[in-house]
């Protein structure tokens, strides 16, 4: 999931590890936690979210970069540049709902994660992912 | 009948409805192609921004060209080998022949010098005695000494 979020495998190990760490001196401290999964997955996300703050232009200029040519096919390098700058072009909150989606998690554990009501996650799901369908659909990305 | 909303379609995509939702949907569907559309685009999209998400995830690995380096290596190995034997032989044949004919066996004389246990190095060689034995090649032996 922390992957999905940042592109570089070292920092996101790097994030996974703060995490850990967090959740290690978390229990030292004897803080309750009821959910492991959803305490991971939330304190991954704000972590993630911090990092990409401090270097999300300089990552678009990059992910830019790496796109040679617009009129051929995308090769697979081009094709995860494309979808990481889909992701960049939707606020925080979505791209964060739009990778927990893509994990595979309940409505529930998503509610608990993003503090989103869990009778709305449903349409505001369903509004992210035409969002970024249209952004991948404008970056040449062939959906369908 | 009102048509699906948004959540209740997304919700049915995801299958988080309840019986009593999944059961309204179905009767719906079954009346409303422009439903029946939008649930087919909104399964589709789905499983395609899942799809591209995590393809985030997967590390691609390069196989590099296939070379048959092995089958490769073991002729050049045995190509080299073949051809430094037959080397190797025809350097033994010319040398036998050579051995042969240019220098034909001849009888050997051997030297060999003893010098006695009670030789004084502090004396010049010349006040000493030496023997010279000297073999020739039918192995008879020849004494001189030295004085």
């Amino acid at each position: 999931m922390v992957h999905k979020m940042i592109s570089d495998r070292d920092d996101a190990s790097d994030l996974v590890q703060e995490v850990f760490v967090n959740l290690y001196q978390s229990i030292e401290k004897e803080v309750v936690i009821e959910h492991p999964r959803s305490w991971l997955y939330k304190v991954s996300i704000h972590k993630c979210i911090d990092f990409t703050k401090k270097r999300q232009k300089h990552e678009n200029i990059e992910l830019f970069s790496q796109l040679k040519d617009e009129d051929n096919p995308l090769d697979n390098n081009e094709k995860k540049a494309v979808v990481r700058l889909a992701l960049n072009r939707l606020t925080n909150d979505e791209s964060m709902l739009a990778i927990l989606y893509s994990e595979g998690l309940s409505y529930k554990e998503i509610a608990e994660i993003t503090g989103i009501r869990f009778t709305s996650v449903g349409k505001t799901l369903s509004r992210t992912l035409t969002k970024l369908g249209n952004e991948l659909k404008k970056l040449k990305y062939e959906l369908y | 009948m009102n048509c699906i909303d948004e959540q209740l379609l997304q919700k049915y995509i995801d299958g988080e409805c309840t019986e009593l939702e999944i059961t309204e949907v179905k009767q719906h569907l079954s009346v409303c192609p422009a439903c029946t559309r939008r649930l087919a685009e909104g399964e589709k999209l789905s499983a395609e921004i899942k799809r591209a998400l995590n393809f985030l995830t997967i590390d691609e690995i390069e196989i590099p060209a296939f070379r048959n380096i092995k089958t490769r290596s073991v002729n050049r190995n045995i190509n080299l080998i073949i051809y430094s034997l037959s080397a190797a032989c025809i350097l033994l044949f010319v040398l036998f022949i050579v051995d042969n004919e240019i220098m034909p066996n001849q009888n050997e004389i051997t030297i060999v010098q003893s010098i006695p246990l009670e030789v004084d190095a502090n004396r010049p060689a010349s006040d000493q005695d030496f023997v010279i034995e000297i073999y020739d090649g039918k192995g008879q032996r020849s004494e001189y000494f030295v004085k």
